[in-house]
């Protein structure tokens, strides 16, 4: 037995050959789930940043807002509130919202002539402290109170709160989005794996006869599964991101309220190694079964 | 003890037995010929021994194990001690020759490197040396029949089941894969080999195991033939 050739390397080609639904069509399937699953992620991302930044700027400020009988007296307790403010620690700043400003914000209800000089339009002071949450607010109310008896300090909580349970309501739903289009991913898996066993099944007859286990040859679907699903899982990705961005250029231009990051982006990879997960898993349990119910 | 059929019948879908009442043992350094005709159920016993069927009734014993009703997680380690060659060679088309002569080696967990050269060595034995990276499917009957010979002994089984394997080589080939099993058998491996080709048979002049009816006779080496029995 001498003059043997040169052996070859070791086998590259997967033992199970491309086959019916664990070919393309998974491929396909597998790029639209993590597509989706990309926009879910990205717009749960982009709702927690933008919320953040709400949540931010709103538990930084305050507003007080001064009444009375007189514009005399309400230039008197604005005054008042202005030295309480000096001497409250943590606060960045503050900006008085003047008659003239209020005459403006009226323009459209009163006209554009101006106020009567008696005319008791309250004074709004915008109130802006170095960090969130604010310094205590109910002491600081008090001595607004004590101050300006016609001053009265508004925290802004019931507006945060209910900005907060909407925006929590729609990170849940874009979450459960993300875990319909993973169960998705399983179940596409899972069909292609009893595809490819079917398809390839005097190959995995023959490999059973000559000793190997179920996990041996649920290992070879898994790795086909790997591949295939890998590579639609990327162009999903790709895919899921190029129409995020293009979503977030779109609303960033038509809505000048606040601005969405690019915070969101680096989250998305998240998605398709999710979705190659759950194919792997899933599809790995599906050929476990389907080569049980063989000798 | 590698194999002993005690009173084993086996019937498709309830239907007439295909075989019946077969008993049989096989030892360490057998070696039998199976004969029979066409549709008297060689097949289905090589499959019964290769467990790729389980008997409707009496009791299978390979490698003293009980596989009439063992677990399907006993199979496979029993499955690696033997080499088969099936009658219609089951090669793995979308494999080279190499990988399909490899394969039972890399099932078994072996490195690429610790079986190359053997695997190599075996193909040149066989005469498809410089085919290593074809694919069976360009190979001619009697390649592909070389191809699942060298695939059934590459991991020096303890038992070698082989399903007509001179069917479709030359003379000369027949005599040199008959060589090969004797050399096998030489070294421990318990050889059985179901054909039609009664020259060989008597050529080689081993015990044969003769199926009629599904019943099965032993034949001595040249000898007459009698009903076999599980002690026999």
């Amino acid at each position: 037995m001498s003059d043997a050739p040169a052996a070859p390397p070791a086998r590259r080609r997967s033992l199970l050959p491309d086959a019916g639904a664990a070919g393309r069509p998974l491929s396909a399937a597998v790029s639209v789930v993590s597509l989706l699953a990309v926009l879910a992620i990205a717009a749960s991302a982009a709702i927690f940043d933008v919320t953040a930044r709400w949540t931010d700027d709103i538990e930084r400020a305050v507003t007080i807002r001064v009444r009375g009988v007189s514009a005399a007296e309400i230039e008197r307790d604005v005054a008042a509130v202005q030295r309480v403010l000096e001497t409250t620690g943590g606060v960045a700043g503050s900006r008085v919202i003047d008659r003239k400003q209020a005459a403006e914000l009226l323009s459209p209800w009163l006209g554009s002539g101006g106020l009567p000089d008696d005319f008791p339009v309250p004074a709004l002071i915008a109130v802006e402290f170095v960090r969130a949450p604010a310094p205590d607010l109910e002491l600081l109310s008090a001595r607004v109170a004590a101050a300006a008896p016609g001053a009265s300090l508004d925290d802004h909580r019931a507006w945060n709160a209910r900005l907060l349970s909407s925006a929590r309501a729609m990170q849940t739903a874009a979450v459960a989005v993300f875990a319909l289009v993973l169960g998705a991913a399983a179940a596409v898996a899972s069909f292609a794996a009893r595809a490819s066993l079917a398809a390839n099944s005097r190959i995995v007859e023959v490999l059973h006869l000559m000793g190997a286990t179920d996990g041996y040859i649920a290992a070879a679907v898994q790795n086909r599964l790997l591949r295939v699903a890998g590579l639609g899982a990327a162009a999903g990705w790709l895919g899921g991101t190029f129409f995020f961005l293009i979503g977030r250029a779109v609303l960033n231009g038509a809505v000048d309220v606040t601005t969405v990051g690019l915070g969101p982006v680096f989250w998305t990879p998240i998605a398709p190694l999710a979705c190659i997960g759950a194919a792997i898993f899933a599809g790995r349990q599906s050929a476990l079964a389907t080569l049980r119910a063989q000798l | 003890m590698i194999v002993r059929f005690d009173n084993v019948g086996l019937s498709y879908d309830g239907r007439e037995e295909t075989l019946s009442d077969v008993s049989f043992q096989l030892r360490p350094g057998d070696f039998r010929f199976l004969t029979g005709a066409s549709g008297a159920g060689k097949t289905t016993l090589l499959k019964l021994i290769y467990l790729a069927l389980r008997p409707t009734r009496g009791e299978i014993t390979v490698f003293g194990e009980d596989v009439t009703m063992a677990p399907r997680e006993a199979l496979p380690e029993l499955r690696r001690r033997m080499g088969v060659v099936f009658q219609d060679f089951r090669l793995l088309d979308h494999l080279t020759v190499f990988e399909n002569v490899a394969l039972p080696l890399e099932i078994q967990g072996r490195d690429h490197a610790s079986y190359r050269e053997d695997v190599c060595e075996l193909l040149t034995w066989v005469g498809l040396a410089d085919k290593l990276d074809d694919s069976p499917a360009t190979l001619s009957g009697g390649e592909q029949q070389r191809v699942a010979l060298a695939r059934a002994v590459v991991g020096k089984p303890d038992l070698i089941i082989a399903d007509e394997p001179t069917g479709n080589v030359d003379p000369q080939m027949s005599e040199r894969i008959m060589r090969l099993f004797i050399e096998m058998n030489r070294l421990g491996a318990a050889v059985l080999v179901a054909t039609h080709d009664l020259e060989l048979v008597r050529k080689l002049a081993k015990p044969v195991l003769r199926l009629q009816s599904g019943r099965i006779f032993k034949v001595a080496a040249g000898g007459a033939s009698k009903p076999a029995t599980a002690r026999s």
